[in-house]
């Protein structure tokens, strides 16, 4: 059970960056920079991604051990991971939900963290983010919210090109069948046996809507991360129990410019909202983090989200 | 006669008041309207009816007698206010109350304004049942103007109704507005705190004066969200490519496979070594002579958003010629293709081409595009990031070059300037500030040199603009820079 705390205005300075503008609801900041020594674990990071050490060739073509892979890092990591993983078709009515599933190092129990993607699909970018949660330790499950919609009834993979994937798929996958498809997601993943039981949900642009939406419908949900996704309707957000972590730009007026009614909508229903605003960064900077200041965003803001993910999803097993 | 057609002739009927406005508010002769901060929005067509049924505001159906034995009806909604409010008498398309002019008029009640929506067509009769009027009334300009004429009286006897009444039409896509001045406003979110803006100063109309109605307006933006839940999901700008610009990040495989430009590699010798220069060239449409533009590579190598890239520089006619920088330094002696994926490819590649190699390599390649038999002579450059630079340097590595085009890339030292006889053109993002900080100093040197340079900075722009059209403002940098570019070729290279 989430305690509803008193949402409290507080400014908060980073220490680990120049960051400045940066607006959180509730107290638990400090203590999730605290739980961020616990970082690393599991497996090896150096040579993970297969290619020679890090350090050469120079900053777009190499990855950060300790942080998701760029857009041009993706591809290989995600082929190259030494995590088990599997695409699994998830029954879901007459349909099959195609998912990818990335599990940490070791054969131990471990939390879930479904991955929502973005308008571009289910690409190697978005699987290199599932690659990154279960070298964190989490079992990542990633749907492709596009499966069925391709060619021959096949899966975001078997278009032949990701705009056609975009511009064919987007239009037929309502809000209402994303959260239909996050859901199955869902209670595949409580099922699967290593699963800890304990539930998260990571969500990007479109996919950190629907990760609120998924939150409110699956109450087991411990834990929402949003990166520079709006907030779905108020009558939604009354229903979500799980505490929500969420990152914007400065430079996505779109999505940004709607976090002060969600703020305010928040504080008058008594739900936990963490918000970080980065000035200067843009929208989907975890993807162009190596774009002016979306690098050190995306150190803040991948760091913050593992460290509440495995704060909210361990402390939901400690309960148990 | 059809009942749209019917309905046609009865706006044209009605369009004593309801006449066209040829300027809108910002070009014409009104007082300047400040923008507020409104507590409605222009409602979606597809979220009116929740928004309708969801609404907090008093609203009515009201019968409005015409005749002994008939009567029109009008759709009221009332503004959460203690005080009297001014009206609005909207019309929507046909005269019709339909959902989304009813939508529109609870969004107008959130401003405080009491609003009638006549639906002027349909007859109400002595028992109740509603029939829609049958000819000759609907085309019959006079009687559709003593009907709303009938309603307006009616609404004006409103004991919420303060003696102030402004029209307001929503057809063919604007919001006309007629006070004794007319203006027109698209019908826009964007647009919407404008006309709101005008309402409030033809009416006397102050927002702040009207008592809170939060709850209100609350429910009905939630009803606004709520309807999108089951509306189609939409195709993402991101998969769309404007046939005029440049193909971004999603859209330049399908550039590439899509083309009907032909396209081919060429592997040129060079001097002294067995590596081939690899390079991938699209020649355009016309059958005419033309200029030759060297594609200069971006930091992850010759991608296929580069290719792609070339690609429209041949749709705007010209010979484009894109070198793979990095032949020769994939695995086996292979090339940017030969890496299994990007980051190798970078990894390959990092330290092996010197910043004279690079001048050499693209030498090369401008030698053997001269020889095409579509060259006229004439050659240009464009480059971005780290080939952004490059094709500046270029233009002091060769004093024949006619034209370089510089995309976020940093200037050669004045020394190399002073050797440029091209005109160079760049385009850089305010939030880039390794790069951009380089643009005052190079454009004083250029000038002191008497040379040809004219940057463009875009603010809320990043590196990377044309790549990546999703962040910031760079979609918009990008449609004002690539005719630029093009006008630019068009000049020196023909």
């Amino acid at each position: 059970m989430v305690a509803v705390r008193m949402p409290v205005m507080t400014r908060y300075t980073m220490a680990a960056s120049a960051l400045a503008a940066v607006m959180t609801l509730g107290v638990t900041s400090a203590v999730l920079v605290a739980q961020d020594a616990g970082r690393g674990r599991g497996a090896e990071p150096a040579g993970r991604q297969g290619g020679p050490p890090a350090g050469r060739g120079g900053g777009l073509g190499t990855k950060t051990p300790e942080l998701l892979a760029s857009v041009w890092t993706a591809s290989s990591t995600v082929a190259r991971t030494t995590l088990r993983h599997e695409w699994v078709d998830v029954p879901m009515g007459s349909a099959r939900l195609h998912t990818w599933v990335e599990y940490p190092a070791g054969d131990a129990r471990a939390p879930v963290v479904i991955v929502l993607q973005d308008d571009p699909g289910l690409d190697d970018w978005t699987r290199g983010v599932a690659d990154q949660l279960a070298f964190e330790g989490f079992i990542a499950v990633a749907p492709d919210l596009f499966s069925g919609y391709g060619p021959n009834g096949g899966h975001f993979d078997s278009f032949r090109t990701q705009d056609e994937a975009m511009r064919v798929a987007g239009p037929r996958l309502t809000a209402d069948e994303a959260l239909r498809r996050a859901t199955a997601a869902a209670a595949f993943a409580q099922r699967l046996p290593r699963a800890s039981g304990a539930l998260g949900v990571i969500g990007f642009g479109s996919g950190g809507t629907l990760a609120v939406r998924m939150a409110a419908e699956v109450p087991t949900t411990k834990g929402v991360v949003v990166f520079y996704g709006a907030a779905p309707a108020d009558a939604v957000l009354r229903r979500v129990a799980a505490p929500v972590l969420a990152f914007f730009a400065e430079d996505d007026e779109t999505v940004t410019s709607t976090v002060p009614a969600t703020t305010a909508t928040m504080q008058r229903l008594g739900k936990r909202f963490d918000v970080f605003r980065y000035p200067g960064a843009t929208h989907s900077f975890l993807k162009y983090q190596f774009e002016g200041v979306n690098t050190p965003a995306t150190q803040d803001g991948w760091a913050r989200a593992i460290a509440f993910l495995r704060q909210q999803l361990q402390a939901s097993e400690r309960s148990r | 006669m059809t009942r749209h057609v019917i309905a046609a002739l009865a706006v044209g009927g009605a369009a004593l008041f309801l006449a066209w406005s040829a300027h809108p508010l910002r070009g014409g002769a009104l007082d300047p309207v400040v923008h507020a901060e409104t507590r409605s929005t222009l409602p979606t067509r597809e979220g009116a009816k929740e928004l309708l049924s969801f609404t907090h505001r008093h609203r009515e159906w009201i019968n409005v007698p015409i005749a002994d034995q008939a009567s029109v009806l009008a759709w009221v909604i009332y503004p959460e206010r203690a005080d009297r409010a001014p009206v609005v008498f909207l019309t929507g398309e046909h005269l019709r109350a339909d959902e989304w002019t009813r939508a529109v008029s609870d969004q107008l009640a959130a401003e405080g304004f009491l609003v009638v929506v006549p639906d002027i067509l349909t007859e109400v009769d002595p028992q109740g049942d509603r029939y829609d009027a049958a000819a000759p009334v609907p085309n019959d300009a006079a009687e559709v103007g003593r009907r709303m004429q009938a309603v307006q009286t009616a609404v004006l006897a409103l004991p919420a109704a303060r003696n102030v009444l402004v029209r307001v039409d929503l057809t063919g896509g604007q919001a006309v507005v007629d006070t004794g001045q007319r203006a027109s406003f698209a019908l826009s979110v964007s647009e919407w705190p404008s006309l709101i803006a005008f309402l409030n100063q033809q009416t006397g109309n102050s927002p702040d004066a009207v008592p809170a109605a939060a709850h209100a307006d609350h429910l009905a933006m939630q009803a606004v969200q709520a309807a999108q839940r089951n509306a189609p999901g939409r195709v993402s700008a991101l998969a769309v490519k404007d046939p005029r610009l440049p193909a971004g990040f999603y859209t330049a495989r399908s550039t590439l496979l899509d083309t009907k430009l032909k396209t081919e590699w060429v592997d040129i010798p060079m001097e002294g070594t067995t590596v081939k220069l690899h390079t991938f060239v699209v020649h355009p449409a016309t059958t005419e002579r033309t200029g030759v533009v060297i594609v200069m590579q971006h930091g992850v190598g010759l991608d296929e958003w580069q290719r792609a890239l070339a690609v429209q520089v041949a749709e705007d006619g010209f010979i484009a010629v894109a070198p793979d920088l990095w032949s020769g330094t994939g695995p086996n002696g292979g090339n940017w293709d030969a890496s299994a994926f990007i980051d190798d490819a970078m990894r390959a590649a990092a330290g092996k081409i010197t910043p004279a190699e690079t001048m050499r390599r693209y030498r090369v390649a401008r030698t053997w595009a001269l020889g095409l038999p579509q060259a006229n002579g004439k050659t240009g450059s464009i480059g971005f990031c780290a080939g952004g630079g490059n094709s500046f340097r270029f233009a002091s590595e060769v004093p024949e070059h006619n034209a370089s085009v510089v995309f976020y890339g940093t200037p050669p030292p004045e020394e190399e300037m002073a050797k440029i006889n091209a005109a160079v053109l760049g385009f850089y993002g305010e939030n880039d500030a390794r790069v951009t900080a380089t643009v005052e100093p190079a454009k004083a040197a250029m000038a002191r040199l008497g040379k040809s340079y004219e940057a463009h900075v875009y603010p809320k722009v990043t590196h990377s603009f044309v790549l990546f059209q999703d962040m910031g403002n760079n979609a918009a940098a990008v449609a004002d820079a690539w005719p630029r570019t093009i006008e630019f070729f068009r000049r020196y290279l023909r």
